[in-house]
């Protein structure tokens, strides 16, 4: 059976901005991998297309068919992880086999105060809209 | 609502199956096999064209077929260069094509491809007019489809929105403009 | 709330259709053969010029050197319009074979528009000096005591810059095409290559940032003598010869005024041909006709002279506004040095690992740069550092010291587009109107006469919108200064000016607009939706006292998100200004902000 696990330490999941994030990960794959990285990565869900980007990599030296290796990465100042009612953006460090197209993945929190930051709720009206004059606007 | 939280975000949209009514799975595959493996699936906008191709080539991939895949943007009229050889470079009988959106390409450059494709094992497009190709398929909506699409979607969720038929109405059988909708409705309601 | 929704459906730019790659390519042939052209009469020139660098070093003996002044033999015609008022002329003998040959061939220049500058290259050679001379090995009796400059081969670089700018353009656009979407596989996480396309941008503007230096390298001759004119003292003159010079070039004639006058100074009489201190010749005969008929032959005025050089003179001292012309390649300057500046400001916080910071966080070095437009009516703005703080940016790009917002686009520009189209829309309209009604359909074919009112009424809209757009741009101007960059919790003193009529302000609002937005593109199809998350409102007054200008306090929540920017998903914040006029247009500005995470501002350093 082919599993790929990411452990954060303690089994933390929530971050300051800046802070190191450190666990391990393990693999048990039918054959060894062709290449095996960790990855620290960020990605976006919701009304729009999902994007992500790979903020830092530690690639596995020579990884066998099976194994484990400690992690540690040092978070950069942002983006934070946040809610709005059309984006989300959360983090995460994924083990990946590139070549075989495997990968296991353990998700994180990234904020000023170690949690999400919440946009999604309404804002107070416009104080502009009451004065607004009859125009198409 | 968080959007990660979202029933309807985009992330769940791409993953829904095609619902074939009719034929069977196994009989469009014939119907595809008896035409040369050259066929169009023909529908409007948000029909599930993409979907019902990825479906097919999906299951054409498990009969042994390597697939080669291009989707055409608005105004795509031709292919360029690295996509096409992308596309067509060493094509063999064990190759399919697909191409999303075939109606994009101007005349000569569909010509062009399709003449280009005769090595290859198939060619299997979609399209919003019928005509590039023989039709292998038909994509149809319907309020009943839309309805089984949001329960899928948004199972035990109080629902914020009209009835499906309303809703279906309002954006002409554009089940992915419905569903959009349905996002935002379900986006405004308080966390 | 449905009404803070904007909600635009835009067609995916595929790649160009073949039409616009063939104008696309021919744009840059232009450049290419242009490029090539010249490069070739170049290169042949020089190659011609240059046989003498394959002649063998020998030494000469200087027999004399003198100076001719060309403007006293020549025929006055021909000597108004040389641009060689001085020439320098050598005799010298060399020993080559045990036979003595002699010769005055000079090899390059020889040529001096003053007398001062002939001299000194006169005092090089005095007689029965040793020099060094070449002479040709297949021809003992032809030597020459110059050699052409090399340094004319690295201006070969210019017209082979224009080739490879054209062909290069060519080659990419016909080769770029769109990768198809790449299968899903189960891993999310994607590694993408950072920084492709930086340096192609930054090459790009630098050619055009080149060849707009180069264009401006002929307007800079004459701005310096014009300049060093300053102290030329004046002598009365006589026209010796005037006329008009016409210069066939390849697709239209220039003329140039062509002058020959002569002047006294410090007891010597001297010829001089310069009229002003524009170089070359140019389009338009009459100004010219007008100047040869003020200044017959034999007519007596005054010339400046330059007491260091009395050889050196022109009748008119004025700049001329040929120099206006320079602000054309002076655009390409300008348009150059932003661009790579830009380019390389966005390497820089790549390269940090901040590329999800929008680029306008960036703007902060003394040049300004606009940032991209909202749609839905947004306006082009400009985010410079204050003047006085040179906006230093920190490593992480954040700028230090206080920030000055001008929001708003140039009203003027707003007019003249509103204007234009009014124009042209309703030219266009017209000519249908004023053809049915000659044929006698108007009114009387109702089909056509129906197909007609949606274009007649837009017609009528934006020749109404135009007195708005007029009376907008007499609106006050406000100009917003923050202490401080934006960060979430970071409590911020904004500052705010009026210029122009404040006092007609019935209320004024300032307020901070956090914003959402996604993008989604399937199969053709693309939706963005944009969202308020965030309202702070700033100051909101109709205390008429309390407009012109004040000061608040701007405090963002501590736990709201930063500006942020990714190809399908962005957080924005944007400042809103908005005024209320009675009887006239509102004003109604944004300024876009950047609103940096806690850790950039405390000053924390670049991601690992």
């Amino acid at each position: 059976m082919t599993t790929l696990t990411v452990e954060l330490d303690g089994g933390r999941n929530a971050f300051l901005p800046g802070e190191a994030v450190e666990g391990q990960v393990s693999w048990d794959l039918e054959a060894a991998p062709r290449s095996l990285e960790v990855r620290l990565f960020w990605y976006t869900s919701g009304r729009g297309d999902a994007d992500q980007e790979v903020v830092a990599v530690e690639e596995v030296p020579t990884p066998a068919a099976s194994g484990w290796l400690r992690f540690s990465f040092r978070l950069p100042p942002g983006p934070y992880s946040f809610s709005g009612q059309l984006v989300t953006l959360a983090w995460a460090v994924e083990l990946v086999a590139p070549a075989e197209g495997v990968a296991g993945r353990a998700d994180l929190v990234v904020g000023p105060e170690r949690h999400e930051v919440r946009i999604d709720a309404e804002p107070p009206p416009s104080p502009i809209q009451k004065t607004r004059k009859s125009r198409g606007s | 609502m968080r959007a990660a939280d979202n029933p309807f975000r985009v992330q769940r949209l791409v993953r829904l199956s095609y619902r074939l009514e009719e034929p069977t799975w196994e009989a469009l595959l014939a119907r595809f096999a008896s035409l040369g493996r050259r066929a169009a699936l023909v529908g409007p906008e948000g029909h599930g064209k993409s979907t019902l191709l990825g479906e097919l080539g999906a299951r054409l991939a498990r009969q042994g077929f390597e697939l080669r895949a291009i989707t055409l943007r608005r105004g795509e009229r031709r292919l360029a260069r690295p996509a096409r050889e992308r596309l067509l470079a060493g094509l063999g009988p064990r190759h399919v094509l697909l191409v999303d959106g075939a109606q994009e390409l101007a005349a000569w450059q569909w010509g062009r491809l399709r003449r280009a494709s005769r090595a290859a094992g198939g060619l299997l497009v979609t399209s919003h007019r019928p005509g590039l190709l023989p039709t292998l398929h038909e994509c149809c909506t319907s309020p009943a489809l839309l309805a089984e699409l949001i329960a899928e979607l948004a199972v035990a969720t109080a629902a914020p929105l009209p009835p499906a038929a309303e809703l279906f109405a309002r954006h002409d059988g554009n089940l992915r403009a419905a569903l959009l909708d349905a996002y935002d409705r379900y986006a405004e309601r308080l966390p | 709330m449905a009404a803070f929704r904007i909600t635009t459906r835009t067609t995916t730019g595929g790649s160009p259709s073949v039409v616009g790659k063939l104008t696309g390519s021919l744009f840059f042939l232009v450049f290419a053969a242009l490029g090539l052209g010249l490069g070739g009469f170049f290169a042949a020139t020089l190659w011609r010029g240059a046989a003498s660098w394959r002649w063998e070093p020998a030494q000469c003996r200087v027999l004399g050197a003198s100076v001719k002044e060309q403007l006293f033999t020549l025929p006055p015609a021909e000597a108004a319009a040389t641009a060689d008022a001085y020439a320098l002329s050598v005799t010298y003998q060399w020993d080559r074979h045990g036979r003595t040959y002699g010769g005055d061939h000079l090899g390059s220049g020889g040529g001096y528009r003053s007398y001062g500058e002939a001299a000194k290259a006169a005092a090089l050679y005095p007689p029965g000096a040793m020099v060094r001379c070449y002479v040709d090995p297949a021809n003992p009796a032809a030597a020459v005591l110059r050699r052409p400059a090399l340094w004319a081969f690295a201006l070969l670089g210019v017209p082979l810059l224009f080739a490879a700018f054209g062909i290069g353009g060519v080659v990419t656009l016909w080769r770029r095409g769109r990768r198809p979407p790449a299968g899903a596989s189960a891993p999310r996480s994607q590694r993408t290559r950072k920084g492709a396309g930086r340096g192609c941008a930054v090459a790009v503007f630098g050619v055009f940032a080149l060849f707009g230096a180069g264009f401006m390298v002929p307007f800079a001759f004459p701005l310096a003598r014009y300049l060093g004119s300053r102290d030329w003292v004046q002598a009365p003159a006589t026209i010796v010869w005037s006329g008009v010079g016409a210069h066939s070039g390849s697709d239209s004639t220039t003329y140039s005024v062509d002058m020959l006058y002569e002047y006294e100074h410090g007891g010597r009489r001297y010829r001089a041909n310069r009229y002003n201190f524009s170089i070359g010749s140019s389009s338009g005969r009459e100004g010219k006709e007008a100047v040869v008929a003020g200044l017959p032959a034999g007519a007596q005025t005054a010339a400046w002279v330059d007491p260091r050089d009395p050889s050196v003179a022109v009748l008119d001292r004025t700049l001329g506004s040929f120099i206006w012309f320079s602000l054309i390649p002076g655009v390409f300057v300008l348009i150059g040095v932003v661009g790579m500046t830009a380019s390389l400001l966005a390497g820089r916080r790549k390269a940090a690992g901040l590329d999800w910071l929008p680029s306008g966080a960036a703007a902060g070095g003394g040049a300004a740069s606009t940032s991209t437009a909202l749609a839905g009516g947004g306006s082009v703005r400009e985010l410079a550092a204050a003047p006085g703080t040179s906006g230093a940016l920190s490593a992480a790009g954040v700028p230090a010291g206080p920030l000055t917002l001008r929001p708003g686009k140039s009203r003027v520009g707003s007019f003249v587009a509103l204007l234009f189209a009014a124009l042209f829309w309703n030219g266009i309209v017209s000519v249908f109107l004023v053809s049915m009604r000659s044929e006698g359909k108007l009114f009387h074919d109702g089909c056509a006469t129906l197909f007609l009112v949606p274009f007649v009424l837009v017609g009528i809209g934006l020749l109404l919108s135009v007195p708005y757009g007029f009376l907008a741009m007499f609106n006050p101007r406000v100009e917003v200064t923050l202490s401080t960059p934006l960060g979430p919790g970071a409590a911020v003193a904004l500052a705010w000016r009026f210029t122009g009529a404040s006092g007609r302000m019935r209320r004024l609002v300032l307020m901070v607009e956090g914003r959402e937005e996604a993008t989604y593109r399937r199969g053709t199809d693309t939706t963005t939706v944009k969202r308020t998350f965030a309202r702070l409102v700033a100051f909101d007054s109709d205390d008429p006292a309390r407009m012109p200008q004040g000061e608040t306090l701007v405090l963002l929540p501590p736990d709201t998100m930063h500006s942020f920017q990714s190809s399908h998903n962005k957080v924005t914040w944007t400042l809103v200004v908005h005024g209320d006029i009675p009887r006239w247009p509102d004003i109604s500005d944004e300024a876009a902000l950047t609103v940096y995470p806690a850790a950039l501002l405390a000053g924390g350093g670049t991601p690992s």
